[in-house]
């Protein structure tokens, strides 16, 4: 049994749960406060060998408390997991063989090391044989196109080439399981794509490694992942493909709307139209509008009547699109929250 | 191609590596800030020229009858220069590796670390070799300084026993360093600690003066301290020309200390990396 769970499932997490209580004062009066936070609770999560499997949720959510468990960084309060068949708590010499991280931010390497000093002091970290590691060190460089600027200290590189090298570091030990947070967070469009990419098409497609990934882009989960998961206040509300949670909607047009001067009645009203199923809010931007987005059965035959409302409450209305299902709309039918805020 | 892990002749042997390649990168970064070298390199210096003036001024002359009658050695230069080295090595195992601790905290490279399957330990001791080998230099400077200034009295023939003497004192400060990183690990706080240390260090180790001057209740606690006998010894056998059997009595009680500090730090550093790894805190600055 246990030997079939490890064939089948590279990440098993059971009950995960972890409560971070807050502390005050400065050392050495520092004490526990009876502030509490749940980072996680009791979270279940399997990831299918080979699979490319995105955790998805809002600030705070608890995705990087996951991705630290599963990484033995962080200790749970309770429940454990097996990464690779091997249990972080037991065992967490044998799961840091065989992950490779990248964490969110790029603070991970040394900015006065060059990028191959970096890539051979990890190797040796890892205990890659040398001839392997030197081996190994230009293929990843040239795979991720920094061969040039190889010798240049981190310190120089953008931000881009900076995660670009962080991934080549996470995967120098070739471990069978990738553990990526955030991995495109605050780098530019056309970066975030080639990082987007090469994470689906060289290193989960052609190289075949199974992958975690968190992010709260709900488009980076949809066009990347097999299966992704919803985590909300430290639970998980849905696993399942992008296609199969978008279906969960019920229909497949949402009425996009941005207004000024929403308020609550406006909102009660439109709730209250009859072919209206549900409506997502998010928050107002800082001239006053706010996106809207209506789930509702045959938008064209109704768009009038919501139009309608909408204007006699005094509400401007500045843009109108019909658009298919995000996950973002499946969060929000969920959670009641929006994703990204 | 897959990584080893723990276990067996080839396990040690990764991990010595591990201890040679942290070393070498603390060395490579130790010398990309040029700053840092430069104090490195003359604070020890103005720190012994100014305890060195001080005692020509109290006593007028390179000799103190005072302190032959206390110490077995009238020269005072020699005398201070000696505790001086000592003491700098000792410091630079003490604190190098909280040190260079918190500097990857602040950095943000301890978490990453710290996700490589090789030992801590290993990674500490890296850290602690490279301060003691940036140490030595500058502790060679000094004295190349200081005997051209004002001449210095070395029995350098003893030095392979001093060193080997100093060998015996490693381990506990080593273990003492474990502690120290440990305790760092979780409560975030490098300088401030270590300030206090080094200025409590300096008033019980017999640095500049001999223990005998010291209040009896402070002298109780200079006995505590692993580094008061690596001072005494290396002192003896390098300016007094004491011989190895007359040095026995100061390697005992540093035995003790090797087993007792090598055990606690252990203990301790694994036990406050546990508190930070379920407080999740491991990488904050
Ligand atoms: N070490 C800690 N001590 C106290 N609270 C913490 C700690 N780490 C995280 N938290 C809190 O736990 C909750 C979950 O944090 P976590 O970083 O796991 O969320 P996240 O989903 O990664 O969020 P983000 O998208 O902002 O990265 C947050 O409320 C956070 O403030
Ligand atoms: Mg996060």
């Amino acid at each position: 049994m246990v030997f079939h769970v490890m064939l089948e499932y590279s990440v098993v997490a059971k009950r995960l749960r972890k409560v971070y209580r807050k502390e005050e004062g400065g050392f050495p009066f520092r004490r526990k406060s009876s502030e509490t936070i749940v980072a996680l609770d009791d979270v279940d999560l399997s990831v299918k060998k080979g699979e490319l499997f995105g955790l998805l949720g809002p600030n705070g959510a608890g995705k990087t408390t996951l991705v630290k468990i599963l990484s033995t960084i962080i200790i749970p309060d309770a429940g454990t997991a097996l990464v690779n068949g091997h249990d972080v708590l037991k065992e967490p010499g044998k799961v840091r063989a065989s992950i490779g991280v990248v964490s969110s931010g790029e603070r991970s390497l040394y900015w006065r090391l060059t990028a191959r000093e970096n890539l051979e002091y990890f190797a040796r970290l890892y205990k890659v044989p040398d001839g392997v590691a030197r081996r190994r060190i230009s293929e990843l460089l040239s795979l991720m196109g920094l061969e040039d600027r190889a010798d240049e200290l981190v310190e120089k590189y953008s931000g881009g080439m900076r995660q670009k090298l962080a991934i080549a570091r996470a995967i120098l030990h070739d471990p069978e399981v990738l553990l990526l947070d955030e991995p495109t967070l605050g780098l530019d469009p056309s970066f975030s794509r080639s990082i987007r990419v090469f994470i689906r098409e060289e290193l989960n497609r052609k190289q075949g490694k199974t992958i975690l990934l968190t992010t709260h882009y709900m488009d980076e989960a949809d066009q990347m992942c097999d299966r992704v998961a919803f985590i909300n206040k430290g639970r998980i509300v849905a696993v399942d493909s992008p296609e199969k949670l978008k279906a969960m909607i019920g229909m497949n047009e949402v009425l996009k709307i941005v207004v000024s001067n929403l308020d609550e009645k406006v909102l009660t009203m439109v709730r209250g139209l009859p072919f209206i199923e549900d409506c997502g809010v998010a928050n107002a931007e800082q001239d006053g509008r706010t996106m809207v987005r209506l789930y509702m059965k045959n938008v064209d035959a109704n768009i009038q009547e919501v139009v309608g409302v909408f204007s006699k409450a005094g509400c401007r209305i500045f843009s109108l699109s019909i658009e298919k299902p995000t996950l973002e709309d499946v969060f929000v039918k969920l959670t009641g929250e929006v994703l990204d805020g | 191609m897959k990584p080893t892990e723990g276990g067996g002749a080839l396990g040690l042997f990764d991990e010595a590596r591990v201890v040679g390649v942290v070393l070498k990168k603390e060395l490579v970064l130790y010398l990309r800030y040029p700053v840092w070298v430069l104090f490195d390199a003359l604070m020890p210096l103005l720190w012994v020229l100014s305890l060195v003036i001080y005692g020509r001024a109290l006593v007028g002359s390179p000799y103190s009858e005072n302190l032959a009658r206390l110490a077995n050695t009238g020269d005072y230069v020699s005398f201070t220069i000696v505790g001086m080295i000592v003491s700098s090595f000792a410091y630079s195992t003490l604190w190098g590796m909280s040190y260079a601790l918190r500097g990857e905290q602040w950095s943000g490279t301890l978490e990453s670390t710290f996700l490589a399957p090789c030992s801590r330990f290993s990674i500490l001791l890296g850290k602690a070799f490279s301060s003691m080998l940036t140490t030595s230099l500058w502790v060679f400077l000094q004295i190349s300084l200081v005997s051209l200034v004002f001449g210095l009295n070395v029995k350098f023939l003893n030095l392979p026993f001093a060193m080997l003497f100093f060998l015996v004192a490693l381990p506990s400060f080593i273990g003492i360093g474990f502690s120290l990183a440990g305790v760092v690990l979780d409560f975030k706080e490098h300088s401030a600690f270590v300030n206090f240390l080094s200025s409590l260090l300096g008033l019980l180790l017999p640095i500049s003066y001999p223990l005998s001057v010291l209040p009896p209740v402070l002298r109780y606690f200079s006995y505590l301290l692993p580094p008061t006998y690596a001072i005494e010894g290396m002192r003896s056998l390098l300016i007094m020309d004491s011989g190895l059997n007359e040095v026995m009595g100061l390697a005992v009680p540093l035995i003790f200390f090797d087993v007792f500090w090598l055990s606690a730090g252990i203990m301790i550093f694994a036990r406050e990396e546990r508190r930070v790894l379920k407080k999740g805190t491991l990488g904050y600055y």
